[in-house]
C-alpha cells in the first residue's frame, strides 16, 4: 500500500511540474508588463515586479485606438462565433441526420477546409470582396472569418449529431412538431456542448486572427486588436513592460472565455464529440 | 419523420448557408490560387503560362524548399513521437481519476487558447541570448556568462521553434484523448478487473485498442497542422538565419507577398494542401485495420 | 402532453434568446457606426466651416505608412492636409496609414485589382515603383506640372520617379547614409572617429574592449538595416556611378572586384567583433536604442536618425557629442564625392482614380509640403527650392547637411532600386555575413543569379 501511496504523490509531483510549465508563461508575461525595462533586463527577471507599474496598462489602453480596436475585436468575434454556431448547426444537421444523396460529398468538402493555409486563399480572397463590393467595412472581415470558421464546427458538430439517440427527435415528430421546431427545441440544446467547443475554436481563429486583418480592412475605424498590438510592438519596441501590457490586453478574453466555456467544453468532449 | 427528413427543400434551407458561404469565399479562392500556380505571375501585371514548371522548380531549383519540407516533416515526427505520446499519458492518468484532475485538465488547454503571436513573443524573450530565461539558467548553473544566441544561429533556430509548437498543443490533444477515454464504457473495466488484470494491463489491452479512432483524429490534425505551420515561425524567426527555419508556409509567405512571385508562391499553397490530402489518405489507410481490431473487441 | 408543453416552452425561450442576441449584435453595430461617423464628422466640419462655394465636393483617399503618432512627419502631413482642405474647400482628403511591412502589404493586394479605395498614396520609386509603372497602374503627372512648379524642382532629383521619359511623381525629400558616432565612447576607448576603412576597424577593436559596448550597432535581424552596411562599404569599393549601372542592369554583377571585397570587409568587421557577438538578434529598432542609450559607439544609419538621437525620450547619451561623418574611405578607392541615399519616397497617384485632376494637385501639393517638413524637422533634405526654415534644426542634422553639401554621386538602397525578388534576395544574403556560416563565394553566386538576370 505504501508502494501506491509513493506512486501517487510522484504521479502529483510530475504533473504539477508540467502544470506550472504550461502556466509560468502566462505568469511571466503578467508580471513582465507590470515591470520597468530595468527590472526585466537583468536585475529581476522572474520574481513578482518590486514597483507595479500599472501605469504600463494606462498608456496601452489610452494609446491611439487600442481600446476601439478591443472594441471592434469584440465585435467581430461575437457576430462571427454566433453565426458560424448557427449556420454549422444546421449543416451539420443535415449531414449528420437528413436522408439525401450526396452527404458524404459535402462533408468531404467542408473537411477540405481544415487543410487550407488560410495565406494561399489571401489574394484571391481579395479580389473576390472587391470585385463584390464588399471590402472595407464590417462586413469586409466577418464574411471571410465565418467562412473559414464553419468547417471544423461542421466536423466537430457532426460527429456529435451521431452520437445523439434517434428516440428523442422520433417522439417530438410523432407528436407532429415540425422540422424546424424540432431542430430548435430538441436539436439545438442537445448540442449546446458541442457548440460551445466548436465556438472556442471558431472565437481563437477570430480573436486571434492578424493576415486578413491587416488587408481586408481599409480604415482604421475598423481595425482589429492584433493588428492594433503588432503596430503597438512596433512603436515600443524597446518598452518590453508596455509591450507585456499589449499582449495581456489581446490575451485575457481569450482566457476569461474559455474559463467560462471550459466546463460546456469537458462535458460535450467526454460526450463523444470525438467519436468520430 | 423519415420523409420529412428527406425532403429536398428542407436539406437545402439547412446545407445551403453554410455551404455557399464556404464555397464562395474559401473553395473557390482556393481553385483561383491553383489556377494562378499554373502562371508565371507577378500578382500585378501579365500572367504567362507555364504549366507545370512552378511545381518542378520547388524541387530543381529552388534551394531552399526541400529543406523546408524536410524541416516541416521534423515538425510532423516531433509532434507524432513527442506531444502526441506525452498527451496520451498524461490523458491516462488524468482520466484514471487523480486529485486535481479538473484543475489540470483545465491548465494544460491554456497555452492552446493564447495566440501564436504571444507565444511566439514570450518564447523569443526566452532563448534571447542575453536576457533570455534561459541563458539566465545555464549561466547560473555554469557559474559563468553564458551568451549563445539560439534563435539567430542556424544550428539551432529551427529546433528552438519546434519546442514551442510541440509544448503548445499537448493540451489539445490531451482534451481529445481524456474525452475519448472518458466516453469507453465502464463495462470493459470492469470485465478486466474481474480477470485481474493490472492497471497497465487494462490500459494496453482495453483503453488503447478502444481509443484507436480518436487517435487517429489527433494524428490527422496533428499531421496537418504541422505540415501548415506558420505563425510561430513566422514570428520567432521569419525563417532565418539564412533560410534555416524556413517551413514551405514561411517560403510560400514570402513569395506572395514579399518577392512578387505571385503564380510560385501560389504553387506552394497548393502543394501544401495536397500534401496534407495525401497524409490524410495514407492515415485513414493505416488505421482502418486497428479500427476494425478494435471494433473486435 | 406534458412533453409537447415542453418543447412549446422551449421553443419560445429558445427563439427569444435567440431573437435578443440578434438584436444585441445589432445595436453593437449601430454603435460602432456611429461612433465612426462621429469621427469623420469631427474633420467635416473643419471644412464646411471654411466652404461657402457651391463646387461638388469630393473625397480623396490617401494612403502612407506614418501610422504612429509619436512620428513627426505624420503630425506635419496632418497639418498640411489640414491647410489643403481650408485652401480646396470642396476636396476631403481622407487619410488612411497601416505599419510599413503591413503597408506594403495592403498596397500589392489593392493593386491587383484597381485599387479603388486608393487615390493618392505614398511609394517608393525607381525600382518598386516599377512594377507599378509596368502594368500601368500609375497616373504620369506630366500634364498637371506646371512650368512654375518645375523651376523650384532641384536639378536630378527627379530621376527615381521618371518612367520611360513620362513623371509619375515629384521628389519630397532625400536622405542621406551616415555614419553616427559617439565621440564620448570614443574618448573612453582611445580611439579616433574613423575616416578610412581601417580606422573604422582598428576603432571597431578599441570599442569592443570597452565592457558592455558594441562597436557599430547593426540591427542586423532587419535585413535593410544588414544591407546598409555592405552598401556603403560596396559604394567606396566600387564606386556610385558603377553601381548604378549595375542596378539599371547595364553592368553585370561581380564584374567589379569590389563587391566581393566588400562582403569580406563586412565579414572582417563581423569577425573581429565589430557588430557584437550576436548581430543578427537585433533589429533596427534595437540598434537605434542601443546607439541613443550609450550602448554603441557607432550607427551606419539614414540621415533621419539625427532626429531621433535629439528628441527620442529614451535618449540618454549626450546628442552635443554625437558626431556625423562620411562613410569611411577604402584607401586608394572611389571618389569622396560617392554617397548613399536621395530621393525614393513620395506621393503618387492611382491611375484608376476618379478624380485624376484634384489628386494629381494633391500630390504635387503634399510632396512639396513633406520635402519642406522633414527639412525644417531635420529628418531629410527638400527637393524643392524654397523659403526653408531652420530654426528646429538639430546641430547634428547641420553637420548631416554639411556633408551632404559635398555629395556629387548617390547610390539609393539596393532594395528600392531592384525587383522585389533581387531585393529580397539581397538583404537576405548581406544577412548571412553576420553570422559563423558566412560564406562570401555563396554570397556573390547568389547575387550573380539573382541580378544578372
Amino acid at each position: 500500500m505504501n508502494q501506491k501511496k509513493a506512486l501517487n504523490s510522484f504521479k502529483l509531483i510530475v504533473l504539477s511540474f508540467i502544470a506550472i510549465t504550461q502556466l509560468f508563461p502566462l505568469y511571466w508575461l503578467i508580471t513582465f508588463s507590470l515591470k520597468s525595462n530595468a527590472e526585466i533586463f537583468g536585475e529581476n527577471i522572474i520574481g513578482l515586479p518590486r514597483a507595479w507599474r500599472f501605469e504600463n496598462y494606462k498608456t496601452a489602453l489610452t494609446d491611439g485606438g487600442i481600446l476601439r480596436y478591443f472594441l471592434n475585436s469584440v465585435f467581430y468575434s461575437a457576430v462571427t462565433v454566433f453565426t458560424v454556431a448557427i449556420l454549422a448547426a444546421m449543416a451539420a444537421y443535415a449531414i449528420a441526420r437528413m436522408n439525401w444523396k450526396r452527404k458524404e460529398l459535402v462533408f468531404g468538402i467542408f473537411t477540405v477546409g481544415i487543410m487550407i493555409p488560410s495565406q494561399a486563399a489571401l489574394l484571391p480572397l481579395f479580389q473576390i470582396m472587391d470585385k463584390m463590393g464588399l471590402k472595407g467595412g464590417y462586413l469586409g472581415l466577418l464574411i471571410p472569418y465565418i467562412a473559414f470558421g464553419i468547417p471544423m464546427s461542421v466536423m466537430i458538430l457532426v460527429g456529435f449529431y451521431k452520437g445523439i439517440p434517434k428516440e428523442m427527435e422520433e417522439a417530438a415528430y410523432m407528436d407532429g412538431c415540425g422540422i424546424f421546431r424540432c431542430f430548435l427545441t430538441i436539436m439545438l440544446p442537445m448540442v449546446k456542448p458541442a457548440i460551445a467547443t466548436a465556438s472556442i475554436f471558431t472565437f481563437l481563429g477570430t480573436w486571434n486572427e492578424l493576415m486578413f486583418a491587416n488587408t481586408l480592412v481599409d480604415s482604421s475605424d475598423y481595425r482589429t486588436l492584433p493588428v492594433g498590438i503588432m503596430s503597438f510592438a512596433g512603436q515600443y519596441s524597446t518598452d518590453w513592460g508596455l509591450i507585456g501590457a499589449g499582449m495581456v490586453i489581446a490575451t485575457l478574453p481569450t482566457i476569461i472565455i474559455y474559463f467560462l466555456l471550459s466546463n460546456q467544453v469537458q462535458e460535450s468532449l467526454v460526450a463523444g464529440a470525438v467519436k468520430g | 419523420m423519415n420523409k420529412m427528413l428527406g425532403k429536398k427543400s428542407y436539406v437545402a434551407i439547412f446545407v445551403l448557408p453554410a455551404l455557399l458561404i464556404f464555397m464562395s469565399f474559401v473553395l473557390i479562392p482556393l481553385i483561383i490560387s491553383a489556377t494562378y500556380s499554373l502562371f508565371d505571375y507577378d500578382g500585378i501585371g501579365k500572367m504567362k503560362l507555364i504549366g507545370l514548371n512552378n511545381y518542378i522548380n520547388m524541387f530543381t531549383t529552388d534551394r531552399y524548399f526541400p529543406k523546408a519540407v524536410a524541416n516541416s516533416l521534423i515538425l510532423v515526427a516531433a509532434s507524432l513521437l513527442i506531444q502526441l505520446p506525452i498527451s496520451l499519458i498524461l490523458a491516462l492518468i488524468l482520466a484514471h481519476g487523480v486529485k486535481g484532475e479538473k484543475f489540470f485538465r483545465t491548465v494544460y488547454f491554456v497555452p492552446v487558447v493564447i495566440s501564436s503571436m504571444v507565444i511566439g513573443q514570450l518564447w523569443m524573450k526566452i532563448f534571447h541570448s542575453e536576457y533570455g530565461l534561459l541563458n539566465i539558467l545555464i549561466s547560473g548553473m555554469k557559474g559563468e556568462v553564458f551568451d549563445y544566441s539560439w534563435l539567430s544561429n542556424s544550428r539551432t533556430a529551427f529546433l528552438c521553434t519546434v519546442i514551442p509548437a510541440v509544448w503548445q498543443y499537448i493540451g489539445y490533444h490531451l482534451l481529445i484523448f481524456y474525452a475519448g477515454i472518458k466516453s469507453i464504457s465502464t463495462e470493459y473495466y470492469e470485465a478486466a478487473q474481474i480477470d485481474g488484470a493490472s492497471k497497465w494491463q487494462t490500459n494496453l489491452r482495453i483503453t488503447l485498442p478502444l481509443l484507436v479512432p480518436v487517435i487517429k483524429t489527433c494524428v490527422i490534425f496533428s499531421i496537418t497542422g504541422s505540415l501548415r505551420s506558420f505563425d510561430l515561425i513566422y514570428v520567432m524567426t521569419g525563417g532565418g538565419p539564412n533560410h534555416s527555419s524556413e517551413v514551405p508556409a514561411t517560403l510560400m509567405y514570402n513569395n506572395l507577398f514579399r518577392r512578387g512571385l505571385y503564380g510560385y508562391g501560389s504553387a506552394q499553397a497548393f502543394f501544401i494542401v495536397i500534401e496534407c490530402l495525401l497524409f490524410t489518405l495514407i492515415i485513414s489507410r493505416i488505421f482502418k485495420k486497428s479500427e476494425q481490431n478494435a471494433a473486435l473487441i | 402532453m406534458k412533453k409537447k408543453f415542453i418543447s412549446r416552452v422551449l421553443s419560445v425561450v429558445l427563439s427569444a434568446a435567440m431573437a435578443a442576441s440578434l438584436a444585441a449584435c445589432a445595436s453593437s453595430q449601430k454603435s460602432e457606426e456611429t461612433s465612426s461617423n462621429s469621427d469623420n464628422s469631427d474633420s467635416k466640419t473643419v471644412q464646411t466651416g471654411n466652404s461657402s462655394t457651391d463646387a461638388e465636393e469630393i473625397t480623396l483617399n490617401v494612403w502612407h505608412q506614418w501610422s504612429n503618432d509619436t512620428n513627426e512627419l505624420k503630425k506635419l502631413y496632418d497639418t498640411a492636409v489640414g491647410e489643403y482642405m481650408i485652401e480646396n474647400p470642396n476636396v476631403k482628403i481622407n487619410t488612411q496609414t497601416l505599419d510599413t511591412e503591413a503597408y506594403k502589404t495592403k498596397i500589392s493586394a489593392e493593386f491587383t485589382g484597381d485599387a479603388s479605395g486608393i487615390d493618392v498614396f505614398y511609394y517608393w520609386g525607381a525600382g518598386t515603383a516599377k512594377k507599378l509603372v509596368n502594368a500601368d497602374k500609375l497616373l504620369p503627372l506630366d500634364d498637371y506640372i506646371t512650368d512654375e512648379v518645375k523651376a523650384k524642382l532641384l536639378p536630378g532629383s527627379t530621376s527615381a520617379f521618371e518612367y520611360d521619359g513620362k513623371t509619375y511623381s515629384l521628389p519630397s525629400f532625400s536622405w542621406y547614409m551616415t555614419l553616427f558616432c559617439n565621440q564620448e565612447l570614443f574618448d573612453q576607448a582611445g580611439a579616433t572617429l574613423p575616416t578610412t576603412y581601417d580606422e573604422l576597424l582598428e576603432a571597431s577593436k578599441k570599442l569592443s574592449k570597452l565592457d558592455g559596448i558594441t562597436p557599430i550597432a547593426a540591427g542586423a535581424k532587419d535585413g535593410w538595416n544588414a544591407a546598409f552596411i555592405y552598401q556603403a562599404l560596396a559604394m567606396r569599393e566600387v564606386g556610385a556611378a558603377n553601381i548604378n549601372k549595375m542596378l539599371n542592369s547595364e553592368v553585370s554583377f561581380g564584374e567589379d572586384e569590389g563587391y566581393k571585397a566588400a562582403a569580406d570587409k563586412v565579414l572582417e568587421l563581423y569577425q573581429a567583433g565589430a557588430f557584437g557577438k550576436n548581430p543578427l538578434e537585433s533589429g533596427n529598432d534595437d540598434a537605434n536604442s542601443a546607439f541613443i542609450t550609450g550602448k554603441a559607439g557607432m550607427r551606419i544609419m539614414g540621415s533621419w536618425f539625427a532626429n531621433q538621437v535629439y528628441t527620442d525620450d529614451s535618449a540618454t547619451i549626450n546628442a552635443d557629442k554625437v558626431v556625423a561623418l562620411k562613410i569611411p574611405m577604402v584607401t586608394g578607392k572611389g571618389n569622396e564625392s560617392d554617397y548613399c541615399g536621395g530621393f525614393i519616397e513620395s506621393f503618387w497617384v492611382n491611375k484608376n482614380t476618379k478624380y485624376a485632376e484634384e489628386a494629381a494637385k494633391f500630390a504635387i501639393f503634399i510632396n512639396e509640403q513633406m520635402g519642406k517638413a522633414a527639412y525644417e524637422t531635420g529628418t531629410g533634405f527638400c527637393g524643392w527650392n524654397e523659403e526653408l526654415d531652420e530654426s528646429n534644426l538639430n546641430p547634428l542634422f547641420i553637420q548631416i547637411k554639411g556633408l551632404v553639401s559635398e555629395g556629387e554621386t548617390g547610390v539609393l538602397a539596393w532594395d528600392t532600386s531592384l525587383d522585389a525578388n533581387p531585393a529580397t534576395i539581397h538583404n537576405e544574403q548581406v544577412q548571412t555575413l553576420f553570422s559563423p556560416d558566412a560564406n562570401v563565394d555563396t554570397f556573390i553566386e547568389e547575387h550573380e543569379a539573382a541580378i544578372n538576370q
